[in-house]
């Protein structure tokens, strides 16, 4: 018995998605951008019209935070939490909104007009404090923004009708090198790939010794060569190019502008390695977050069709077929990993594979696929058409060629710069005005933190390697809450797997809290520790792996920023036996010090708790 | 009956002195006396401040679970909480006869039980106070000086306490917390060889028994001075008896006598418990005040326990312990006991009825049987009745078409005397401590009328010295006027 | 031609192409204390209870393939200390109650802490709240212990083809869901005779109303410990193809 009320709008969205399973991310996204959450007779739908279990398309719609199987706001608010939105005052900003509008975070208001929450960084940390509202990005919000934002909220304006100026988003490139210098027009790298042959791109790609820019930095050239060469059965002949701009690393916002300024290159970059390796589909894996993007890179798409860069015999090369999807992510971090990435691009819960196979030769469908970032991928449009020598001329031995870095934090100009591997840290800092910086978090929550003894080093894949966020902290900031945030991220974004990154995060996350809360010590410090040797060892992927290198290079590098939390270096239970007794305070509306419990004899702080 | 020490007019004026904690197993209990200016008692209250969340936490839980879960409520005595509601359960599975050896199984599993909390009860816990006096030296008022004092005795305490542990752990799988009882019967016989073990010891502790019971009543009838007066008052009685009147801990239907020793109710059907007692609340304790409905809160309280028992019952069904009895009844000179101390005395005969009981079991084959689990058609309630070591134990449950726990009431021992243990701390009180300056002697003799009822109550207080406590002494104001210490090590100091 | 060796701590344990390095050990009686593995089906990785170390680096043995010469550590101070503190945050992350769990004795969660040594909880217990499914006639779902084994999820799809379990979720609210609207067990297909409900190597799936039929003492792992019994846990295969 289906319900065809959401048979009405599902149809020709099934139909769109040619009632492919695989495609099951995007029939959520779709469906709730219709109907405004998933409605469990649209579970009922789509399992019985894409012949799946309704508990593997519910399975599949609670994984992604973006989707929502209960009703919520007319408006859905969802302030962007970062340690980078943090210090440009996201909370005092989500309180004044939440105040004005009478509604309490988490939960949707009264009246069902709106619901307002955090989500991890959506990548506009040069331009912060941020929120999504309805999937629309709007950036440098300001307490006035804030209450202009609730008048239109309560008008129950269209997005159509707000002011334009709040979805503004500023590339803020403040420095450029070879790529973002360069006026690439469309096609050509496509057409210089061609006439060199498939065989002879990579062996330029080999010359250039281009590594993933993504931050594992994985030969390029391996990878496609290990792709086009992987066996596939006959009946099953495909091979697939899947961009990973799925840039849900904290801090990281490099992809946004490169899609924004050079998507022309990023779409030749996957056509050049869709004819290096012999396919004829590549994929856009485009974070949820980025979702404004959509419509200029689909006219992008379109206009390319028109051009012959895409579709039957590209470039007019006989016999080479291409063409790109993009799919939208919806909310998971984890899915920045690139089998992770597959499976929801089969429409899956974005859960790591277990490797080996790896994509190369397992990839998405079962297919061998080539998974490359954003910026590796215009790289390789790069060389295919300037060559592997001129690459490798650039940066150093190791790392050839130039990087993107996405700076943000205590520094007059955020925004992004382009280096050639081999800057050292201090130079970025001085480039980008950091006066006082007591830190930098390089690559992101689940990279390294470097303090100021280390200025000195280099980025590159021999010394500080990066997929390219670079977060930088002022004298005056707390490294504790910045790793503290950091925990908390990686509570929200483990994907449950196993077991190690599943718990440990979310106990990782309780000690900080505790700490926080003036009831920590030695303990606690020495629990995370234990913790974070069992993750780096035991933990499925990369997100359980890192999950606790914030707190790790914190503690070994700032640890008076712990100690001065720390009531005891042996042991200090969790329950507040004072805190216990709010509810009794409460209710009695008493708060003197006769109503307080103090257990070790100190003064009690009388009044409003943070 | 008399209330007046429940309440005291103008309490406000009054001093007033905790006895804190009064230990129980399950939760806390305390007692304080209002004094006014001249020392004199004016009112007494035993609050027992547990929270029984057992029935609540036990709604949403598979019916088969309950009696496992539920014998957590008591280290003493699990196994009656046990048995009670894999009784009550018995209904809903369908199967309130069980198969012969199901039935003699779980009775040997409880007369067990009877065993070794009765032994535990006298010889740990209150013989000190019996062999040494109330207010003896307080460092040797405990098992250990026992021990010492009267070797014989204290080895006797320990291995018929054992004895009854090993019956529970044979029958039950554990010593404590066992999982032999499931709705519709058990899940283990007794092998030929595991009776034979038991069978080898059980003479000499029916003859320790029987010893015991001898010095219970040597206590009792060389001392009646003080053992038929202390604390003493008169109620009504309430346990289940045989059908054929027999004493029968197991299985049996309601009787009540009045305080005379006639009888008001009789083979009451235990399903039907709700329309014979109701609770009454009272604002100063958690535990609630049940009485029967006939005779009203005030006149409807009653006694429970071997002293209700013993008196209650026609006959016992085992030839040693009924010539106990009778030397019991004819000590009454046909008028009920209701000395609190004779729950000692009726105690070690009712223990001397679980050991012959034992014997008869243990020679039964049915006890090696392979039929142990009965069914029939499911229902949705039930009701369980065992008498426990301390008294009548009922345990109620509403089950859904899930097999879902949706209701749970039990009504323990301690609760059904929990008004007779207001009124002895109360007699107590008046009589020994109005007037005279308190001391750790004195008070304890608070404790012993408590013990004489339940163990648990008393057990931590005599945990050889181990519970500190503390009692204040404050004026009208609500000023410290003294203040007594028991330390870690038993000792008192004041100050 | 030669027979193909891993070196397990310190002993040569022979396996055929495309084992495991579980295969090879469950093939040899060597235990690795596992959760989410059976052999009846295709191994997960994810309980990581049967984490070794391979050629120096920590690998999940379920999923790791065995090859040539591979040095393998299994039995090792480090590793049982790594296996245990997941045990406890196994304990800690639902409601694991053994004292009145009916599972307490068959159970594998239990049966490993015993191995591991595991003496207590160690960190502070979430509490979650997780109601029970009760609906269905035959079968209880306690979701209070459930370990997320995908054991269920696995034998429900590859043997019994019907699909009855999955997870929704994610992180720490990762849960079991059964294949209904309404999420009630009574609304799917299941029956007692589906190999699903055989496989819970905790009490989450029971078997209604038999509760503690088999006395605490006389259970599966009451007679020897989860270790020695390697045949059992290679029978668990034996039972299916039969």
């Amino acid at each position: 018995m289906l319900d065809s009320n959401h048979g009405l709008y599902l149809e020709p969205i099934l139909a769109r998605y040619h009632l492919r399973p695989e495609n099951l991310v995007q029939i959520l996204r779709e469906a709730q951008e219709h109907f405004g959450y998933v409605h469990p007779d649209a579970l009922d739908y789509l399992s019985v019209k894409l012949n799946l279990p309704r508990a593997r398309v519910e399975g599949v719609a609670s994984f992604y935070t973006f989707f929502h199987l209960q009703p919520c706001g007319k408006y859905r608010v969802l302030f962007s939490d970062n340690i980078t939105d943090r210090m440009l005052g996201n909370q005092a900003l989500m309180e004044r909104l939440c105040r004005n509008l009478w509604v309490e975070a988490g939960k949707m208001s009264e009246d069902g007009l709106v619901s307002v929450d955090y989500t991890s960084c959506t990548g506009m940390c040069d331009q912060g404090p941020a929120l999504l509202v309805n999937g629309q990005a709007i950036t440098r919000l300001s307490a006035e923004r804030i209450d202009r934002i609730c008048e239109l909220i309560r008008a129950q304006a269209p997005l159509a009708d707000w002011p334009p100026e709040y979805f503004v988003v500023t590339d803020n490139i403040r420095r450029s090198d070879v790529l973002l210098a360069g006026d690439w027009p469309a096609g050509e790298s496509i057409r210089a790939a061609i006439a060199r042959g498939a065989e002879a791109v990579l062996e330029e790609l080999k010359l250039s010794n281009l590594r993933g820019r993504g931050g594992a930095g994985f030969t390029t050239a391996t990878k496609w060569e290990s792709a086009r060469a992987a066996p596939c059965p006959a009946d099953k002949p495909e091979r697939f190019v899947v961009c990973n701009a799925d840039e849900g690393e904290p801090g990281t916002f490099k992809d946004r502008v490169l899609l924004t300024r050079h998507a022309d290159l990023v779409f030749d970059g996957m056509t050049v390695a869709g004819f290096a390796i012999g396919a004829a589909k590549g994929l856009v894996y485009l974070r949820g977050e980025y979702h404004y993007l959509l419509p200029a890179l689909l006219a992008k798409l379109e206009e390319r069709r028109g051009n012959g860069l895409l579709g039957k015999a590209v470039c007019a090369q006989p016999g080479f077929d291409f063409d790109i999807e993009i799919h939208m992510g919806a909310g998971a971090y984890v899915c920045g990993e690139e089998s992770a990435l597959l499976e929801s691009l089969e429409g899956k819960r974005g859960v790591p594979r277990n490797r080996p196979p790896f994509p190369v030769t397992c990839g998405y469908l079962g297919q061998p696929t080539v998974v490359n970032n954003v910026e590796t991928l215009c790289k390789a449009a790069l060389i295919a058409l300037k060559g592997g020598a001129w690459y490798a001329s650039l940066g150093t031995k190791q790392s050839t060629g130039t990087k993107l870095l996405s700076i943000s934090g205590d520094v007059e100009n955020p925004g992004i710069y382009e280096y050639p591997f081999g800057v050292s840290v201090a130079q970025v800092l001085n480039d980008c005005g950091a006066g006082n910086a007591q830190a930098v978090q390089v690559s992101g929550a689940s990279g390294i933190c470097l303090a100021m003894h280390e200025f000195s080093r280099r980025i590159a894949f021999e010394d500080v390697p990066t997929a390219g966020a670079f977060m930088v902290f002022g004298a005056h900031r707390d490294m504790f809450e910045v790793a503290r945030n950091f925990a908390h991220f990686f509570a929200h974004e483990s994907c449950g797997f196993c077991t190690p990154c599943r718990v440990g995060t979310s106990l990782v996350v309780n000690f900080m809290d505790k700490i926080a809360n003036g009831h920590g010590s030695q303990y606690e410090i020495n629990e995370i520790f234990k913790i974070h040797r069992l993750l780096h060892a035991a933990s499925h992927c990369g997100l359980g792996q890192t999950a606790c290198n914030p707190i790790f290079d914190t503690l070994q590098k700032f640890r008076p920023a712990y100690e001065q939390r720390l009531r005891s270096l042996d042991f200090e239970p969790a329950f507040d036996l004072d805190q216990a007794l709010a509810v009794a305070r409460q209710m009695t509306g008493r708060n003197d010090a006769g109503a307080h419990f103090d257990a070790h004899g100190r003064e009690v702080e009388v009044g409003v708790q943070s | 009956m008399s209330f007046e020490l429940e309440t005291a007019a103008a309490a406000s004026t009054l001093r007033r002195v905790a006895i804190d904690p009064v230990s129980r197993v399950e939760g806390h209990g305390k007692v304080t006396l209002l004094l006014d200016e001249n020392d004199e008692v004016l009112q007494v209250r035993l609050h027992i401040v547990e929270f029984r969340g057992f029935e609540k936490f036990i709604q949403g839980r598979p019916y088969w679970e309950v009696p496992v879960m539920v014998q957590r409520l008591c280290g003493i005595c699990p196994v009656s909480h046990h048995l009670a509601a894999s009784k009550a359960l018995d209904w809903v599975v369908g199967a309130p006869r069980l198969t012969p050896s199901a039935e003699k199984l779980r009775r040997l599993m409880h007369y067990g039980q009877m065993l070794q909390s009765h032994a535990l009860h006298f010889f740990h816990l209150s013989s000190p106070d019996l062999l040494f006096g109330f207010e003896s030296e307080v460092g040797k008022r405990n098992i250990v000086g026992v021990a010492a004092a009267y070797p014989e005795v204290a080895k006797q305490g320990v291995l018929l306490r054992k004895f009854g542990q090993e019956v529970i752990r044979l029958t039950a799988g554990k010593r404590i917390h066992g999982t032999g009882a499931i709705p519709g019967g058990v899940n283990r016989a007794l092998s030929r060889q595991e009776r034979d073990s038991l069978l080898a010891d059980i003479d000499q502790i029916i003859t320790w028994s029987r010893e015991a019971v001898h010095m219970a009543r040597e206590l009792h009838t060389t001392n009646p001075e003080l053992y038929d007066e202390f604390g003493t008052f008169r109620s009504n009685i309430l346990s289940i008896v045989g059908a054929d009147g027999a004493l029968d801990f197991y299985e049996g239907k309601l009787r009540a006598r009045d305080a005379d020793g006639k009888i008001i109710v009789d083979a009451f059907d235990v399903q039907n418990y709700r329309e014979l007692i109701q609770e009454e609340v009272k604002p100063w304790s958690y535990m609630k005040f049940p009485f029967l409905t006939a005779l009203g809160p005030e006149a409807g309280w009653y006694k429970v326990g071997p002293l209700a028992r013993v008196q209650n019952c026609d006959f016992i069904p085992s030839p040693l312990a009924e010539a106990g009895r009778r030397e019991f009844v004819d000590y009454g000179k046909g008028r009920l006991i209701h000395a609190p101390l004779a729950y000692h005395w009726a105690r070690m005969i009712e223990m001397l009825h679980a050991a012959e009981t034992i014997r008869t079991l243990l020679q039964d084959d049915d006890l090696s049987g392979s039929d142990l689990v009965a069914s029939g058609p499911h229902q949705r309630a039930g009701v369980g009745v065992i008498e426990a070591p301390r008294g009548t134990l009922i345990h109620h449950y509403h089950v859904d078409d899930d097999d879902l726990v949706t209701m749970c009431n039990l009504i323990v021992s301690t609760t059904h005397n929990n008004q007779p243990m207001n009124e002895a701390v109360r007699r107590v009180a008046k009589r020994y401590l109005s007037g005279r300056k308190l001391t750790e002697g004195l008070l304890n003799h608070v404790e012993v009328a408590i013990r004489a009822f339940d163990p648990c109550l008393s057990c931590a207080t005599h945990a050889l010295g181990k519970m500190p406590l503390v009692l204040t002494l404050l004026d009208a104001a609500g000023n410290e006027v003294s203040r007594l210490t028991r330390s870690g090590d038993g000792d008192y100091s004041e100050g | 031609m030669k027979q193909a060796t891993l070196i397990l701590d310190g002993m040569p344990v022979p396996f055929a192409d495309g084992q495991t390095i579980m295969d090879a050990a469950m093939a040899a009686d060597i235990f690795i204390p596992h959760l989410c593995h059976h052999p009846e089906f295709r191994p997960q990785g994810s309980c990581k209870l049967c984490t070794v170390k391979a050629n120096g680096r920590y690998v999940s043995s379920c999923t790791m393939q065995a090859r040539d010469g591979m040095e393998v550590e299994n039995n090792t101070p480090d590793l049982n200390d790594k296996r245990r503190t997941m045990l406890q945050m196994l304990f800690v992350e639902g409601n694991h109650f053994c004292p009145s769990c009916e599972k307490s004795g068959n159970c594998m969660l239990q049966a490993l802490a015993y191995e591991l040594e595991m003496l207590n909880p160690h960190f502070d217990q979430f509490y979650p709240d997780r109601p029970l499914d009760a609906s269905h006639p035959e079968v209880l779902l306690d979701f209070n212990r459930c370990i997320l084994c995908e054991l269920c999820v696995r034998a429900s799809r590859e043997v019994d083809g019907k699909n009855v379990f999955a997870l929704a979720g994610r992180g720490m609210t990762k849960h079991l869901i059964v294949n209904a609207r309404s999420g009630r067990l009574a609304d799917t297909d299941f029956s007692l005779s589906d190999r699903a409900a055989h496989v819970c190597p905790v009490g989450v799936i029971l078997e209604k109303r038999q509760g503690f039929s088999v006395p605490i003492g006389k259970r599966q792992y009451d007679e020897q410990p989860i270790g020695q019994q390697m045949d059992r846990l290679a029978e668990r295969t034996a039972k299916v193809e039969d």
